[in-house]
């Protein structure tokens, strides 16, 4: 195209009569790549008036067992479950059945006493390097309660630093305590960690 | 790759895991008669050195390999025996049986998959960097087979598998530990020299004579030394 053209070109102007949408991009059909709204997901807990006691014996269970894991006192965190107690991490939220699908944790008493029994060999060479973690657990929600069984809802916050590399995972628990002879313990803590489907630089050797 | 096929390693990387499971099994079988079976997926990996070398592995050209069975994954009870049933109607006696004496633990495809056959389990190593790869671990449920079938494949991949696994972390530590070793100004030279010279080999294929034959490295690392040469030559 020589200048002569460009220059014609240049006086044909084009006039826009009329707005055709509100904004250039929302004149264009909607693709098909699964970027439209998506309803709302996730777990909304149903809180229950308690009386301030029962929530801060709660409460006080919960931090107690997040100190336990910060202390790696492994036996002291696995008394916290009742004799039937399941710790599980499910790999994604929408998972019901801790025994039939594939999960982060799954583990009755017996698979915790394994787990303890291996960070403690003199010999877990994962064990070798300095590691460390920090837990913070908050808005604790207590979502049904009678005098045999508590449901509680909570959230975390764990820092965990190895060697020189930090990594944060955090996420949502929900505890379901019995009340047994020696008080309430945990029949079912079930945790939806939000980097769940994350890849991870490294595997997690102890309960979150 | 190298690990998946290795009998060595087990033993010393997972002692932690397999000591601990085993001491929690025989407390059950003590207890109970019996233990469930995924305690002895773990606890077989402290198996002795004498029991490991007994293992065998073969060894194809261009990397790919066969560790043979070692858990005893066949046994008799009710819901394996419903499975073989289910088999011999599916496939006739002649067939499942063929598939069923495959002695099998982990199946190499060099340089990148491994089968577990008999869990149902598979593995893609996807390189990322030199010093970096991503482990993806599936495992499957097999149509028709019944729900315990499945679950065996289900405890296997939750205990040794997922991102929380006791068996793994061991493994992770010592390749970052080998990685590191390796960046570092140290020893040039990895030795792969266990059992050297007395594998036998037939037919182009290499069988271990015992079972932690460093075979299975020399195997890879040549079809891996196949591949870079023409990549140097060009360059």
């Amino acid at each position: 195209m020589n200048k002569t053209v460009v220059k014609e070109a240049l006086g044909e102007g084009v006039v826009i009569e009329a707005i055709q949408s509100m904004t250039g991009a929302e004149s264009i059909a909607p693709d098909h790549m699964g970027r439209g709204r998506v309803p709302a997901s996730g777990y909304i807990p149903k809180a229950q008036k308690v009386d301030w006691a029962t929530q801060q014996e709660v409460e006080h269970l919960l931090f107690t067992q997040a100190a336990h894991l910060d202390a790696k006192s492994w036996q002291g965190f696995i008394d916290l479950f009742s004799e039937d107690g399941v710790y599980w991490m499910p790999s994604n939220p929408s998972q019901t059945d801790w025994s039939r699908e594939a999960s982060i944790f799954a583990e009755d008493k017996l698979l915790m006493e394994v787990r303890m029994g291996r960070v403690q060999h003199p010999n877990a060479w994962s064990q070798a390097a300095h590691w460390e973690t920090n837990h913070v657990v908050g808005n604790v929600c207590i979502e049904s309660i009678t005098a045999e069984k508590i449901e509680v809802f909570s959230k975390f916050q764990m820092m965990e630093l190895r060697r020189d590399k930090v990594r944060h995972f955090a996420g949502t628990y929900r505890h379901t305590l019995v009340k047994t002879s020696t008080g309430w313990k945990i029949k079912l803590q079930r945790v939806d960690l939000t980097n769940a489907q994350g890849a991870f630089d490294y595997v997690i050797q102890a309960w979150v | 790759m190298e690990n998946q096929l290795d009998a060595l390693h087990p033993s010393v990387t997972h002692q932690s895991t397999g000591v601990s499971a085993r001491r929690v099994e025989q407390r059950l079988k003590t207890e109970n008669g019996s233990a469930p079976l995924f305690f002895h997926y773990l606890s077989t990996f402290a198996s002795s050195f004498d029991q490991w070398d007994s293992v065998q592995t073969v060894n194809f050209p261009n990397g790919h390999g066969i560790l043979k069975a070692y858990m005893g994954l066949r046994p008799t009870d009710p819901d394996t025996v419903e499975y073989e049933n289910l088999l011999k109607k599916a496939y006739g006696d002649e067939k499942a049986e063929e598939y069923l004496s495959r002695s099998i633990h982990h199946v190499l495809i060099y340089p990148y998959l491994s089968v577990q056959s008999p869990l149902q389990q598979l593995r893609c190593l996807r390189p990322v960097a030199p010093n970096k790869s991503i482990s993806e671990i599936w495992h499957f449920r097999l149509k028709g087979a019944p729900e315990p079938i499945y679950q065996r494949a289900l405890w296997y991949y939750n205990l040794v598998n997922s991102p929380a696994t006791m068996i793994n972390a061991d493994d992770l530590e010592n390749w970052t530990k080998g990685q590191l070793g390796l960046e570092s100004k140290g020893g040039e030279w990895v030795s792969f020299h266990r059992n050297y010279g007395q594998d036998t080999e037939k037919d182009g294929v290499l069988y271990s004579n015992n079972g932690t034959s460093e075979v299975v490295m020399r195997s890879q690392f040549k079809a891996w030394a196949n591949y870079l040469t023409p990549a140097f030559k060009a360059a």
